[in-house]
């Protein structure tokens, strides 16, 4: 888990189930400047939010074994601490967006995903 | 008393008294030499009891049997007699039906429905008319002479019963059916519409007197639109239910004296009714199961139209980026030659992993057309087993832990399907194994290497282990939040099946899973094992 070098906060939490996926948007972040932290699902998602500061952004996926999107935005609603880091889910399956779990997220973004449109999502919630 | 024995206790008791119960109503029915009935339910619910409930509950059937016809005025002997064909007629059509043709007791498909029309009502009620008319001559209760009409009355009772008795019960049980959805109010509206008919029609053209008006244009045949109806927009449920209900309304009709079967003594109108009712359930039965087969094929191809774009979409979004990322560090010069590089080996694998994707539904469509050929040649599965293992990324190598043995374990197979097993398996181990290690053993017993894959993850529930193995089904647990299509385990077991082996697994819930795959060392055998769905050619 993780591209953590240094204890100051991180910009982005990208929960992405999907090892290719996570790790091309990692390097595309990191190329970018931004400090991204990565974890393969709700659960790790969840643990890690318990024992870093706070994010700037989660980048959610959305169909993750253990603990998927829907799971985790309803844990994140029920913890005060990081119940209001900004989250926008990024999901291959279309009727994700009129899933009742994504009123509380930022955006719906559906895979494939263009460079542009996540670079400028993140730059969004991060400048 | 064990839990299994009293279960058993009650099924028995249960359909024992079910048995007398349906079978006095039968007996009312003008009973040919006082015991051949033209209308014999007990045969339809004692199959559909043994197919659905238990079927080492026969002697339910036997007891049932035994004291309806001692109830009856039948000798003990006598009893005996027809409760041992009527046992054996449930016993044998319940194995055959099963061991023949792989029977869905729901009748979803036309072999379904052929199968029991053939082996159980036409082949099975054999047993039951000549043991039981053959018990009544031995036992003085009829003359050879009356033999031949009441072994007929006997076996087209005993036929009407599986063909309309059965079907019922057997579609009305509750199954689950992973790619049907809840009824609509629209359709439930429909059903009730049709029923309604259905009930009206019978009434109208079996209830009538001969001295009513329009009596002699009333015929049988017009009650087939409702039928086709019904099975057309209900499939087998539907053709279940119009039959039953025509033929309960028709019997009553000719059971009074009414309807275009009237031919002077109820028993032969009745026959009359009987080999109408025949053709009409049989007919609506086939009809039934072909709609509903070609509804399931439709749902499965649009199910596999949805899960394959929604999956390939996520390699894709992998494939773009890194396409993006390799552009744009051309475009503005400012990426190092390693990274450029990087980008162009990250794009080569994703394009292999989604032609990896397209094959796999490929072989689906192979397979499900019994296309799928296998190249045998010899193969060291020791070897085979690390290639896969260090094929995978770095993080997932660093989990797997492999006991292969120190010699060579080689035997006849096609390379590329039994890779494609194990990187299967392996990857679902590694998707589902909660980040902890994955055990991969490789062990050889007697004619047949067996390949076990250990995972401690999330395991699967004693209801899922046989149904993960069909296509689009992943277990309860990991449903929710799964990828991929569904159909790994799938064509893994199509795999393994052809090259006449066999694949299982051992779970608990919470605790993980072992999928073993068991391989003969020599080559496939020329045909796949029975229970195999679809013939897969060899060459």
């Amino acid at each position: 888990m993780g591209i953590e070098a240094s204890r100051a906060p991180f910009d982005v939490l990208l929960v992405e189930d999907d090892a290719d996926v996570r790790e091309t948007l990692g390097i595309a972040l990191t190329d970018e400047g931004y400090r991204a932290a990565l974890v393969s699902d709700g659960l790790s998602a969840l643990e890690w939010l318990r024992t870093h500061p706070k994010p700037r952004l989660i980048l959610l996926d959305w169909m993750m074994p253990r603990c998927g999107g829907e799971s985790f935005l309803l844990q994140r609603a029920r913890d005060p601490v990081f119940a209001d880091v900004p989250t926008v889910v990024v999901t291959a399956d279309a009727r994700v967006r009129e899933a009742a779990a994504v009123r509380s997220v930022a955006a719906v973004l559906l895979k494939p995903v263009d460079l542009d449109t996540i670079l400028e999502t993140v730059r969004r919630y991060c400048s | 008393m064990s839990t299994m024995t009293a279960r058993r206790f009650i099924i028995v008791v249960a359909l024992a008294g079910a048995y007398i119960l349906v079978a006095r109503f039968g007996l009312a029915m003008d009973a040919v030499s006082g015991f051949a009935t033209l209308v014999w339910p007990p045969t339809g619910l004692s199959l559909a009891a043994l197919l659905l409930v238990d079927e080492d509950a026969w002697a339910g059937v036997a007891i049932g049997a035994f004291v309806t016809n001692a109830w009856a005025g039948a000798t003990v002997p006598v009893a005996l007699g027809i409760a041992l064909g009527n046992t054996l007629e449930a016993v044998a059509a319940a194995w055959a039906l099963r061991r023949f043709a792989d029977f869905h007791p729901s009748i979803d498909r036309l072999n379904d429905a052929l199968a029991l029309v053939a082996l159980a009502a036409l082949g099975s009620t054999l047993i039951s008319a000549t043991i039981g008319v053959g018990s009544l001559v031995l036992g003085h209760r009829i003359d050879v002479e009356a033999a031949g009409h009441t072994w007929r009355a006997w076996w087209l009772g005993d036929t009407m019963g599986d063909l309309v008795v059965a079907p019922l019960l057997m579609t009305m049980a509750p199954v689950r059916r992973s790619l049907d959805e809840p009824p609509s109010r629209r359709r439930i509206v429909e059903a009730l519409a049709l029923e309604a008919a259905t009930i009206a029609s019978a009434v109208w053209l079996f209830g009538a007197r001969s001295n009513q008006p329009m009596a002699s244009f009333r015929e049988a045949y017009m009650i087939f639109p409702l039928l086709v109806w019904a099975a057309l927009r209900f499939g087998s449920r539907g053709a279940a239910v119009a039959t039953f209900s025509t033929s309960a309304i028709a019997i009553a009709g000719a059971a009074s004296g009414r309807g275009p079967f009237l031919h002077g003594r109820l028993a032969d109108s009745l026959v009359s009714l009987q080999v109408f009712m025949a053709i009409a359930a049989t007919t609506t039965l086939i009809l039934g199961a072909i709609a509903q087969e070609r509804r399931h094929a439709l749902a499965l191809r649009d199910s596999l139209l949805s899960v394959a774009s929604h999956e390939l979409r996520t390699p894709l979004s992998a494939l773009q980026l890194r396409a993006q990322m390799l552009t744009r560090g051309m475009i503005h010069r400012d990426a190092s030659a390693e990274r450029l590089e990087d980008d162009a080996l990250a794009i080569e694998r994703h394009v292999k992993r989604l032609s990896g994707l397209v094959e796999d539904l490929l072989d689906i469509s192979r397979i499900m057309a019994g296309r799928l050929r296998l190249q045998i040649e010899p193969v060291d599965l020791n070897v085979l087993l690390r290639e896969v293992v260090d094929r995978l990324a770095p993080e997932e190598r660093e989990r797997v832990r492999l006991e292969a043995t120190g010699a060579s374990v080689v035997g006849q197979w096609d390379r590329s399907r039994v890779d494609q097993v194990v990187t299967n398996l392996l990857s679902n181990a590694i998707k589902y194994g909660a980040e902890a290690p994955v055990e991969v053993s490789l062990g050889c017993d007697g004619d047949r290497a067996r390949i076990a894959i250990r995972d401690q993850g999330i395991g699967i529930a004693a209801a899922d282990q046989e149904r993960i193995f069909g296509r689009f089904e992943r277990a309860q647990e990991s449903s929710k939040n799964a990828v991929g299509f569904g159909l790994g385990l799938w064509i893994v077991k199509q795999i393994v099946d052809a090259a006449g082996g066999s694949v299982h697994v051992k779970s608990e819930l919470g605790k993980g899973s072992i999928f073993t795959v068991e391989l003969p060392l020599g080559a496939a055998p020329e045909a796949p094992s029975p229970g195999s769905p679809e013939r897969l050619a060899h060459r």
